[in-house]
């Protein structure tokens, strides 16, 4: 047997029909013998229409005025942080660098190995002292050539 | 599978969504294209403001810093729900603090109902009533709508929100649920709650209802 409470819990719902079929019926029986939960019901009518009737407010005139002022001021503010501090505006995605080191670092080995190579040449071979200019137009033309 | 249905259910939204041309310009920098986001939603705003906090002026202040707030946080937008849920999020919580500011500085109206159903009104009087002195019938609805509202301002804050955004601005329990980030099942017992305290207010102020 349903009780008065359960009941009550339910006219809400009841009233805008959210209720499951097998609910909306049993409200609807029970309706019918309690004048206590039909009197409630029908307070709960009366209140969903005093709310329904509730007028809506106006803006004032200078509201939208008032909020775009205040939403220029700030998107100035934003621009001048942009223009101190982002001076230049060039993107360049994070993936770029690493994708540079993986790209230049076997040229950077063999450039290095090269150099180490040359430089044991040169101490070997003994130039150095007496024809510096020499060597070092040396190492540019082999360098040009690969 | 998962994946291609979560692209097609965000694009749905993004299609529903009819502020979302402007969204995404003011999200390019494009700052009068919040104006007409603005001009769109700045009465239903408004409104909920009132509802919530029951004072214009106070309302008037709450919904314009909470249109601020939307723009200022407008590129976290992700287009995951309608960008008016969104913003109406956003007023209900400027609202929900604003309250809070008001109760602990003791500006709130404060209601009082004693045994003869009279009730006494302290504090902020809600200024679009006062300005309207109309004769006969007219007076009379507006009595009753400031009884109305000031039951709506007594009751527990997860009842008046809920209350406002479904039965003054109609929005669906779904919507409210979205709005308010709270489950189907807690939408639907804090509005039958809410209808409840509602009324017993009503009867006890106005008498026979």
């Amino acid at each position: 047997m349903i009780n008065c409470k359960e009941i009550e819990n339910n006219l809400p719902l009841y009233l805008d029909n959210s209720l499951s079929r097998v609910d909306k019926q049993t409200v609807e029986e029970h309706l019918k013998s309690c004048p206590q939960c039909a009197k409630a019901f029908a307070q709960l009518q009366k209140t969903e229409k005093l709310v329904n009737n509730l007028t809506e407010i106006d803006p004032p005139p200078w509201f939208k005025q008032k909020i775009m002022a205040k939403v220029r001021e700030e998107s100035e503010k934003k621009n001048l942080v942009q223009k101190w501090f982002y001076p230049l505006q060039i993107k360049i995605p994070v993936q770029i660098l690493p994708q540079y080191l993986l790209l230049c670092w076997p040229f950077t080995y063999t450039g290095q190995e090269r150099a180490s190579e040359r430089g044991r040449a040169f101490i070997s071979t003994g130039a150095g002292y007496g024809s510096p200019k020499k060597s070092i137009e040396g190492t540019k033309n082999e360098d040009i050539s690969g | 599978l998962l994946w291609m249905s979560n692209i097609i259910d965000s694009k749905k939204t993004i299609d529903a969504d009819e502020d979302i041309e402007f969204v995404l310009a003011c999200q390019k920098g494009n700052t009068n294209a919040f104006e007409v986001l603005v001009e769109r939603h700045q009465k239903k705003m408004l409104n909920i403001a009132f509802r919530m906090t029951g004072d214009y002026d106070e309302a008037c202040d709450v919904s314009q810093e909470a249109f601020l707030a939307a723009y200022k946080s407008i590129k976290n937008f992700k287009a995951e729900a309608k960008f008016s849920t969104w913003l109406y999020r956003i007023v209900v919580n400027y609202s929900k603090n604003r309250l809070k500011q008001l109760n602990s500085t003791a500006k709130r109206i404060e209601i009082s109902i004693d045994d003869s159903g009279e009730m006494k009104t302290e504090g902020i009087v809600n200024q679009s009533f006062i300005n309207d002195a109309n004769p006969g019938t007219q007076m009379e609805n507006r009595e009753r709508e400031t009884q109305v509202q000031k039951c709506i301002t007594s009751l527990d804050e997860e009842y008046r929100e809920v209350l406002v955004l479904r039965d003054i601005q109609g929005f669906s329990y779904e919507e409210i649920g979205d709005i308010l980030k709270i489950p189907d099942g807690t939408v639907k017992s804090r509005i039958s709650r809410a209808r409840n305290a509602l009324k017993d207010c009503l009867a006890k102020i106005i008498g026979d209802l």
